[in-house]
């Protein structure tokens, strides 16, 4: 079996369980937090054999704005943090401030080892782009608050950006600009 | 052939890998989205009034003021399941204490059969009965055996179901009598 496929499926497994516990967690706090009712309904129709349901619509809007939240949330934070780890990393390579700040700062053990990868940063953001595009889509269809929609529409955008700069960081380093090198 | 053997596992095991890859990204997907909750009617609550089912039976539970049978709750189990509980208050020997308990109707144009049984949580020698159209259907004897017992509704019809002890001794304590309806 190829390392990379290897390497994928290990790397997958943490965001693939943060999504469905971030979910979780925010119905459960939503129901505890304002002491909801919730039933569970066996249906016969549809892919789903099971279904959550409330008796009336602002409650679902709540419950379901809530966990999307917590959810998009339990996703982006990692993302970022991998993102603005690897910035950083890159960036002390070729700019001497940015070790005196980070040294500042007391996080220098963000660039004393470079573990993570860029596939660790894709995968990351794919989990946090599937979050915010079922958020968005429920927004559109009027089951999810549109501050909700917007907040996971912005990390979206913020997960597809370092995604993409940590690419460009991985390939200058096999490729390197010549601007860089002659400057 | 040790090497063709080698060549052979990453062919079978590659594919795999990507159904699990994919199978990671689908499933949290498809769990997101049916925790996802709904707006919907609620259906399983505890009835105390009119219940409907698939099958154009329903079941009202009477209500009516009484010494004897008090507490009367009827909850809908699943689709063509009920239960009729009630408790029976302490009463004298050899005498037959009687009330409306519900009532069926079948709004459909076809005969509908109802599956009636009941049973008492106590070991009194009691008996228990329902009454239909004057016809009586004994659920408990003195022996504390149980019957089922069917009641055949014709195509748009009501009857209305009496409930019905008699006890041989002073019963001295409360007894809860639980009657399970199956529509068949």
């Amino acid at each position: 079996m190829s390392k990379l496929l290897r390497r994928t499926l290990k790397v997958s497994i943490a965001p693939a369980v943060v999504m469905i516990a971030g979910k979780l967690l925010g119905i459960i706090i939503a129901n505890v937090a304002y002491n909801l009712d919730f039933f569970i309904d066996n249906q016969i129709q549809g892919i789903f054999s099971i279904q959550l349901y409330y008796t009336d619509s602002t409650t679902t809007l709540l419950v379901n704005s809530i966990s999307n939240l917590v959810m998009v949330l339990a996703l982006a934070i990692p993302t970022l943090y991998f993102i603005i780890k690897t910035s950083i990393y890159q960036s002390t390579f070729e700019n001497p401030r940015t070790i005196v700040k980070i040294t500042k700062l007391n996080i220098m053990n963000w660039i004393t080892k470079d573990d993570t990868s860029f596939l660790t940063i894709f995968i990351w953001s794919s989990f946090l782009l599937i979050t915010s595009l079922i958020s968005i889509a429920q927004t559109i269809q009027g089951t999810c608050y549109d501050w909700v929609g917007i907040i996971a529409g912005v990390l979206a955008i913020f997960g597809i950006w370092g995604t993409i700069k940590t690419f460009e960081g991985e390939i200058d380093k096999i490729y390197p600009r010549e601007e860089k090198l002659y400057r | 052939m040790s090497e063709s053997k080698k060549n052979l596992s990453p062919k079978i095991f590659e594919p795999l890998t990507i159904v699990l890859i994919l199978g990671l990204f689908l499933i949290p997907t498809l769990t997101v989205l049916n925790l996802s909750p709904i707006t919907q009617k609620n259906k399983q609550s505890n009835v105390l009034g009119v219940t409907d089912s698939p099958n154009n039976i329903s079941i009202e539970l009477l209500n009516k003021d009484d010494n004897i049978f008090v507490g009367e709750t009827l909850r809908r189990e699943k689709d063509r399941d009920y239960v009729y509980t009630t408790e029976v208050q302490p009463r004298e020997k050899e005498r037959e204490y009687s009330k409306q308990a519900f009532r069926i109707s079948n709004r459909s144009n076809g005969k509908q059969k109802v599956v009636v049984s009941g049973y008492a949580d106590s070991t009194s020698s009691s008996h228990f009965s329902l009454k239909v159209d004057g016809v009586w259907y004994v659920l408990r004897d003195d022996s504390k055996e149980m019957y089922e017992r069917e009641i055949v509704l014709g195509p748009n019809s009501t009857k209305t179901v009496h409930i019905s002890t008699y006890s041989e001794k002073n019963i001295l304590f409360k007894e809860a009598f639980i009657v399970n309806i199956s529509v068949r």
